[in-house]
């Protein structure tokens, strides 16, 4: 019986990850693709978000102080900043950690055939840009200000009007490219 | 230390901490399961790739997730305590 219930768990967890596996996305290998690099998105990308999870942290906890400092005498006040901080708690913890996992898995992949971008967030959006060396003309990279200058950052743009944001070295992935598709 | 269920007010505000929690350890187990699931896709698109080619480094499972785990249970401990035991500051 017990074994029974365990073979049917194990069976509805099969399923439902079988549904989820199908419903992401699975990019498809070419014939005779080689793999050459991996690269991240840059750094600069978790600035922002860092600074606002340390803000709005700070802020919940402030309202949970307060909370205390209320609890003997003005118990509804005490209820109300405790119950709003451990909820803006909540909220900005679980926000900061979902853009933290969705945002380490964005990567920049070449191969001796494309260049893809896959780029996704937990459960709600998923996106892959994919160029092919067929249909790509040039390769260019971009350092817009003196800031993307001194972090070593830049856009990617190729030809056919695609381009990739946040990325680290892009000259040196220029040359990459470049190289790969038989320019130099 | 007031009790938790002794008046109206302070059931309902327990009832919804727990809530919270409840819907925080939810949260959690969706945001593992669903990056699980990305990184099954990813790492299913190097096999197929590196037989052939250069390593490559891929994100793993390992730090940021048991970051997340640690740090939301370690949340739900602090503001469990806060709860129960009504700290006073003066």
């Amino acid at each position: 019986m017990h074994e029974q219930q365990t073979s049917n768990g194990t069976f509805f967890l099969s399923k439902l990850d079988q549904y989820w596996v199908k419903r992401a996305i699975k990019p498809v290998v070419m014939p005779n693709e080689r793999l050459l690099s991996v690269s991240h998105e840059h750094w600069i990308k978790y600035v922002f978000p860092s600074f606002l999870y340390v803000a709005l942290t700070g802020t919940s906890l402030l309202l949970l102080y307060f909370a205390a400092l209320f609890a003997p005498s003005v118990l509804g006040v005490a209820l109300f900043l405790f119950i709003l901080g451990v909820t803006l708690l909540f909220v900005t913890h679980h926000w900061f950690f979902w853009f933290l996992l969705a945002e380490s898995q964005a990567h920049i992949i070449i191969t001796n055939k494309r260049v893809i971008h896959i780029h996704e967030s937990l459960l709600w959006r998923e996106e892959m840009v994919e160029v092919s060396f067929e249909k790509m003309k040039t390769v260019e990279a971009h350092k817009r200000n003196i800031f993307q200058s001194v972090l070593n950052y830049g856009t990617l743009q190729f030809e056919p009007m695609v381009k990739i944001r946040l990325v680290s070295h892009p000259g040196a992935l220029a040359r990459q490219i470049e190289q790969a598709m038989g320019m130099i | 230390m007031t009790a938790l269920f002794a008046t109206p007010g302070m059931a309902l505000a327990s009832t919804v901490v727990i809530v919270l929690e409840l819907l925080s350890v939810v949260i959690l187990c969706v945001g593992l399961l669903s990056y699980r699931i990305i990184l099954q896709s990813h790492h299913g698109f190097h096999i197929s790739l590196h037989h052939a080619g250069k390593r490559a480094r891929w994100g793993s499972f390992g730090l940021l997730a048991w970051l997340y785990i640690v740090s939301t249970v370690f949340l739900i401990a602090l503001t469990s305590m806060i709860f129960v035991w009504q700290p006073r500051f003066f």
